[in-house]
């Protein structure tokens, strides 16, 4: 009967051995094959990602031009407010609107 | 004379193409050695290729250049290991539960059915030990682990084996 230390040189060996088959493809091969994916890279670098960094870019600088633009300020942009409702600025970007028309209406008024 | 490995990885460094694949060649059947362990024949060319491929971007970052043939083994692990992962959910308990050595000793052993037994940095660690002869110090290099857990998946390795040699199957 054989002892384990026996199966295991044994499958070492034989590791040994299949791991140290030559290549398929090789080695001057892979080198050229290697050498060719990075020099086509290093040419045109990928356009995907080029194009979206410059979609991101193009999409933050609107989206900050227009928060920019458009934000609301009690100084310069007096909101539109129908008759019954009176707007309060809690601060300088925050406003209460407060409808009193549609309270009295809840109360049975007409209009 | 020969360029030394230290040379053509500063050549690559400054952007010569020529010299990173002049190192492709120069250690392509042991990377693909490696390979083997890890994800088996099929894969291993083309895991060791895209490695290689995607270490260029990545050399100029390399600090000690005459240590480049431990950084060419360690991305090509890294790549190996990452298609182990993807794969891992299509391997079945049959799959894994199979492989043995044949008893007969003069019969051939199916090396990558017995490996597939293994956990993927066992492989890694047996391989670096058993087909390249690396010693705990070098190999905690190649991997960036520390020499006790290196021993630990040799051990864990080398009882899965044993267990496997006398038929007693997880």
């Amino acid at each position: 009967m054989s002892r384990p230390d026996d199966h295991m040189d044994r499958f070492t060996e034989a590791w040994r051995r299949w791991a140290a088959r030559p290549p398929l493809l090789p080695a001057d091969a892979a080198a050229r094959q290697v050498h060719c994916a990075i020099e086509v890279r290093r040419l045109h670098p990928r356009r995907p990602t080029v194009l979206a960094f410059a979609v991101t870019v193009v999409l933050a600088a609107t989206l900050a031009v227009l928060l920019h633009t458009h934000a609301p300020s009690p100084t310069t942009v007096r909101p539109t407010v129908g008759s019954g409702v009176v707007v309060m600025w809690l601060d300088k970007s925050t406003p209460l609107y407060m409808n009193l028309e549609r309270l009295r209406l809840e109360k049975g008024a007409t209009p | 004379m020969d360029t030394s490995d230290g040379e053509l990885a500063e050549r690559a460094q400054a952007g010569e193409t020529a010299a990173f694949a002049a190192l492709v060649e120069r250690h392509w059947a042991r990377l693909v050695r490696v390979a083997r362990s890890i994800v088996g024949d099929a894969e291993a060319e083309d895991a060791v290729q895209e490695a290689l491929i995607s270490g260029w971007k990545k050399v100029e970052r390399l600090r000690d250049t005459r240590a480049v043939g431990t950084w060419l083994s360690r991305i090509t692990i890294r790549r190996c290991l990452a298609v182990t992962r993807r794969r891992r959910p299509q391997v079945t308990l049959t799959e894994v539960a199979e492989p043995h050595f044949e008893p007969n000793p003069g019969a051939a052993i199916d090396v990558q059915r017995v490996l597939t037994a293994l956990a993927p940095r066992q492989r890694v660690v047996m391989h670096l030990t058993v087909v390249e002869g690396l010693s705990d110090t070098e190999i905690s290099a190649v991997l960036r682990m520390r020499p006790s857990t290196v021993r630990a998946h040799r051990r864990r390795a080398r009882e899965r084996l044993a267990r496997l040699d006398t038929g007693g199957m997880p």
